[in-house]
Parts: C-alpha cells; sequence; structure tokens
C-alpha cells in the first residue's frame, strides 16, 4: 500500500511521529512523507521512508514580496500537486491536522483520506475520532493521551508498542548531555541554573551541552560555557550521540523526541506554553519537571505577562540534580535540602492499551519508576 | 546594438569615457553593493535570480557572497567581455559561472521562474532594457493568469498598464469561481500569508 502522510509542522513534531512512520514502513507498506522543504537533513535520517519537500518558504516569500508575482506562487504549487498527484496514492493522512494541511489534501487526489481535510470547499472527513481529536483534546488541558497517540487514535493508525528508556549506566564513560535552549524564549530555564547543573554533574559523570552551530554564540559569547564544554551538531550527529549517552536533560524541544527515538534516558524541563499532557517524549520512564503556576501552560503565541519568569523559578537545581542521580542509579545526598516543591514531576508510563500516559508522581515516592522498572523488567 | 568601452578612472571605478559616468559608486562601490543586496530582502528560498544591468559587477559579487547557492543570470546589452572590469571581478564572475547575455527569453519565462533584481543607479542601457522587459512581463502575466484560469485579471491587465497586474492572493480569491482547482489552488496559499 503506497501511502502519503502529510506532516507540515516544526521538525520537533516530524520527529514525534517519525518513529510510527518507520515502524509502519518496516512492515511493508511504502510509507511517502510531505514534509517542509527546509528540512531536507531527513531525508538522510530517515532512509526507509520516501520524502516529498513542501516548498513551503518559498511559496510565503513569493506571496509576501512585492517584487514576486502572486501568480508564481499559484503555479508552483499548481505544479507540486500535479508531481505528486503522478504518484497515484492509495491513501493520504493528514498527520498535521491544521487548515493548510486540510486545503492541501483537497489539491491531491487518493483513493482514501483520512485525518481532516477539504472537499470541494467545506471540511470533510468529520467522524468521531477527528472531532475529538480537533474539539476536544486540542483544547483540553489535561487529555488523556499525548499528541503521538491522539494523532493515531483520529487517523485510525495502529501505533508502533511504547518504548522503554534503556539503562546506560553500565557504561561509566557514556556521557550526559544537556539540551539548554528552545526555540522560545518563555520555554527557557535560565542559563544559570543550566550551568549549575551541568557543573554538578560533570563530577559524577562526562558531561556535555548539546547544541546546534548557531547556538554557539549565545552559549560562548554569554561567558557560561566554553568551547570545549558543548557539543556542536546537526541532528543527524546528534541522534547518534544520544544512542550512546547514558541521560539527556532538556527542554521542551526537538532533542527530547529525538531521544525517545533512541530509547535515551530523559529528564524534560517543561516550561511557559509547553505542555507535559500533550508533547511529553513517546517513551515510558521519562521524567518532566512542571512549574506549579496558575498561568502554565501559556499561549506559545503571546509574550509572558508575568512580572518574573515564575514557572522557571519554581523548579530549582537540586531539585533536577537529584532526578537525574536517581535515573543515573547513584545515591546522593544533596547539601541543600529543597523545600516544599514548587513543581510537578511527571512521568511516562503505559497505559492499558499501551499507549503513553503522563501521570504525576511525588519526587519522594516513585511508585510509578517501580512500576516501569518491573515493567522493563519483564520485556 | 552600440557596444561601448569601459575604463577606471583614478579611484579605480568603473566608468564610461563619452560620459564619464560612473556604473558604480565613486566613493564607496563595496557598500554600495552590500547596500543593494540588503534591500533586495532575503533571497535564501530561491534558487535562480534574474539581474538587469551588471554595472560594475560589484553588487553581483555582493549577491554571490551573501547567497552562494543562487544561479545568477544578468542582463545586459552589452556582453560581460566588453566591460573592461577590474581583473578580479572578472575571474570573480567566470569562477562564479554568473551567465551574462542578452535578451532571448520568452514572455512566460521569468513569470513562472527567478527572481528578478535591478541593479541600482542604473545606466540608460539598463533603463530601456526595464521598459522592455515590463512589457514583457506584461505579456508573460496576461498569458500565465488566461493558463490558470484567472481569466478576468488577464483580460484586465491585457488592457491596462503593467501596474494592474500588481495582485495578491484576496483579489485571486474573489475571482476564482468556486470548487475549481484555481480556487482550491489560492485558498491553499492563503493559508500560508493568515
Amino acid at each position: 500500500m503506497k501511502i502519503l502522510c502529510v506532516s507540515l509542522l516544526r521538525v520537533g513534531d516530524f520527529f514525534q511521529v517519525a518513529p510510527s512512520f518507520v515502524h509502519r514502513a518496516k512492515t511493508g507498506e511504502s510509507i511517502h512523507v510531505l514534509v517542509n522543504s527546509q528540512y531536507r537533513f531527513l531525508s538522510t535520517m530517515y532512509p526507509q521512508l520516501q520524502f516529498h519537500w513542501f516548498p513551503r518558504e518559498l511559496l510565503q516569500s513569493i506571496l509576501v514580496r512585492q517584487d514576486c508575482s502572486t501568480l508564481s506562487a499559484v503555479q508552483i504549487l499548481a505544479d507540486f500537486a500535479d508531481l505528486l498527484g503522478r504518484q497515484n496514492f492509495d491513501r493520504i493522512e493528514n498527520w498535521t491536522n491544521n487548515y493548510l494541511s486540510a486545503r492541501l489534501l483537497d489539491l491531491f487526489d487518493a483513493d482514501e483520506k483520512r485525518g481532516v481535510f477539504f472537499e470541494n470547499g467545506k471540511v470533510s472527513n468529520q467522524t468521531d475520532e477527528v472531532n475529538y481529536f480537533n474539539e476536544i483534546w486540542t483544547r483540553d488541558e489535561k487529555p488523556s493521551k499525548i499528541l503521538v497517540d491522539a494523532l493515531h487514535e483520529s487517523l485510525n493508525v495502529d501505533w508502533p508498542a511504547l518504548p522503554f528508556e534503556e539503562n546506560r549506566n553500565m557504561n561509566k564513560m557514556a556521557p550526559i548531555y544537556l539540551q539548554v535552549t528552545t526555540s522560545d524564549d518563555k520555554k527557557n530555564w535560565p542559563l544559570v541554573g543550566w550551568l549549575k547543573l551541568f557543573q554538578m554533574l560533570s563530577n559524577v559523570a562526562p558531561t556535555k551541552i548539546i547544541c546546534a552551530p548557531f547556538e554557539v554564540p549565545l552559549l560562548v559569547r554569554s561567558g557560561f560555557f566554553r568551547e570545549q564544554d558543548l557539543l556542536v551538531c546537526q541532528f543527524e550527529q546528534a541522534r547518534e550521540s544520544l544512542r550512546e549517552a547514558k541521560l539527556l536533560i532538556s527542554g521542551d524541544t526537538s532533542m527530547l523526541h529525538l531521544a525517545a527515538e533512541t530509547l535515551t534516558p530523559s529528564i524534560g524541563i517543561f516550561l511557559g506554553p509547553a505542555n507535559p499532557y500533550k508533547t511529553a517524549p513517546r517513551l515510558a520512564g521519562a521524567k518532566i519537571f512542571w512549574g506549579k503556576t496558575s498561568c502554565a501552560p501559556c499561549s506559545p503565541r503571546r509574550d509572558c505577562e508575568r512580572v518574573s519568569h515564575v514557572c522557571a523559578e519554581q523548579i530549582d537545581v537540586i531539585s533536577v540534580y537529584e532526578a537525574a542521580m536517581s535515573k543515573l542509579e547513584m545515591a546522593h545526598v544533596a547539601k541543600v535540602k529543597s523545600t516544599e516543591p514548587k513543581y510537578v514531576i511527571y512521568e511516562v508510563i503505559e497505559s492499558f492499551d499501551g499507549s503513553a500516559r503522563v501521570v504525576p508522581v511525588t519526587p519522594q515516592t516513585s511508585t510509578i519508576s517501580k512500576l516501569n522498572e518491573k515493567r522493563r523488567g519483564n520485556t | 546594438m552600440i557596444w561601448r568601452t569601459l575604463k577606471h578612472n583614478l579611484q579605480r571605478v568603473v566608468i564610461e569615457p563619452n560620459s564619464g559616468r560612473a556604473l558604480c559608486s565613486e566613493r564607496d562601490p563595496l557598500r554600495e553593493a552590500e547596500k543593494w543586496v540588503e534591500h533586495c530582502g532575503k533571497l535564501d528560498v530561491f534558487d535562480e535570480a534574474w539581474i538587469v544591468g551588471v554595472g560594475a559587477a560589484y553588487h553581483i559579487e555582493a549577491l554571490k557572497r551573501h547567497y552562494p547557492h543562487l544561479k545568477l543570470t544578468c542582463m545586459t546589452h552589452f556582453p560581460l567581455e566588453k566591460l573592461q572590469v577590474k581583473e578580479e571581478l572578472g575571474r570573480f564572475i567566470q569562477l562564479n559561472e554568473v551567465v551574462t547575455q542578452s535578451i532571448f527569453f520568452d514572455d512566460t519565462g521569468f513569470v513562472k521562474g527567478p527572481i528578478l533584481l535591478f541593479r541600482p543607479a542604473a545606466h540608460q542601457f539598463d533603463l530601456e532594457f526595464a521598459e522592455e522587459l515590463r512589457a514583457r512581463l506584461k505579456n508573460g502575466f496576461v498569458n500565465q493568469a488566461a493558463q490558470l484560469g484567472f481569466t478576468q485579471i488577464a483580460e484586465r491587465v491585457a488592457n491596462g498598464v503593467l501596474q494592474t497586474a500588481i495582485v495578491n492572493i484576496h483579489e485571486l480569491k474573489k475571482v476564482c469561481r468556486p470548487n475549481t482547482k484555481e480556487d482550491k489552488l489560492v485558498y491553499a496559499l492563503n493559508e500560508l500569508v493568515k
């Protein structure tokens, strides 16, 4: 069966669904993916998939520039639709669920279309599953399923079994990676916190800041880190490095989802608009810190309206360090005991139907972790 | 077509001997070229650009420096070899495979194709050339609009001046017949500029 999966969001969103695409490709389906053309590097990362590049930036550029003809954009999109049409897909699945992807599905022909799409100018395929995803899941702050599983359900596609973190603590030289910046300032934990954590973790294991080349000036010139503290790489190399890592600590970034793909033990620090109930990594055992504030999760489109970055202030370095120590199965006596926690730690566990479920755990009694441990032991 | 010989003045600026007119800034041609590239806006997404006017080629050099991936076609009334530009610029142009050509493209070609950039401080030839291009641009636009199904717009532009060809996506939405292919295309594009 020849299937086109339309995934036109950001690269982090693609990393969330990529394991499912690869899983299906391995089971014999011919999986084609429509992705924004700025992510061409994905084709070397996922040779099992056949990529088609949507010229989003080019079209947007033509549409907003005064020195370009709008007709050029129409022509380019028409040519692109013709080119895809010649592929004769059996099925097209909308993994993006926005107006753009729904409109694009109206341009492409296939025997079957799944997910929301327009048909002759009107929204079509409003099944219960699709309606639930678009009307309830997207508005619910604490949905029972994370994005990936909710998408699978709305598209009526089988999802691969929930993977478990690999225990890599036996390898003493395996590094710990910290991904310290995100694409949104509101999601960033302060660099001073990261620096402190980096220094503490460096005493117990080789620790590096994993970052993209464009992040180097911010990290080095700001004086927080030295060049030798960094592992500067693109996504492909990052994935290889994560395969060897014993732990990743990161904000809500694409790296966290890449770590889920490589089964790397992970701790997420979710701030601002990041919501663990929606975008937690699909990896049993992954832990997430979420600051307890009335405004969280905030809107990704608006600036923080608080006097200070309150959600970031709720999460202290000692607590994250202790969580890391627990993951590394190392005894640790904190010199400074944290007071009443102002954050909640969440853990990803396997639900009764095999999907990922995000549940709160207290730092002191991590019964869920034990359940995960037991489950991991059985598998 | 008239060929003109060009030479350097004392400040190493390329000038025309007949008119004495400089083909680039006499004080700071590099800065002038940089400012022009900045004025062109972001070009990363384009693969190809056509430039009207070669001048002293400083702006071509600057464009290539900022966007090495961009395939450049420079259009001029006189071939580049007639330009006695500085040697290093000549070498640069050869190395980067910058193409120079006279007018031979068809009307629809460049409406579909690359971004068209005009050199600042245009030479008289460039201005004449630009006029000629405008006429071709209009024909090209009319043909393409008709081909894509926007007949109303094609007629309007055919009977008017080039400025009537400046349409945005909202205007296209208004003239589309519902449920046609062009209607679907325009509504999909509309989502990109919301």
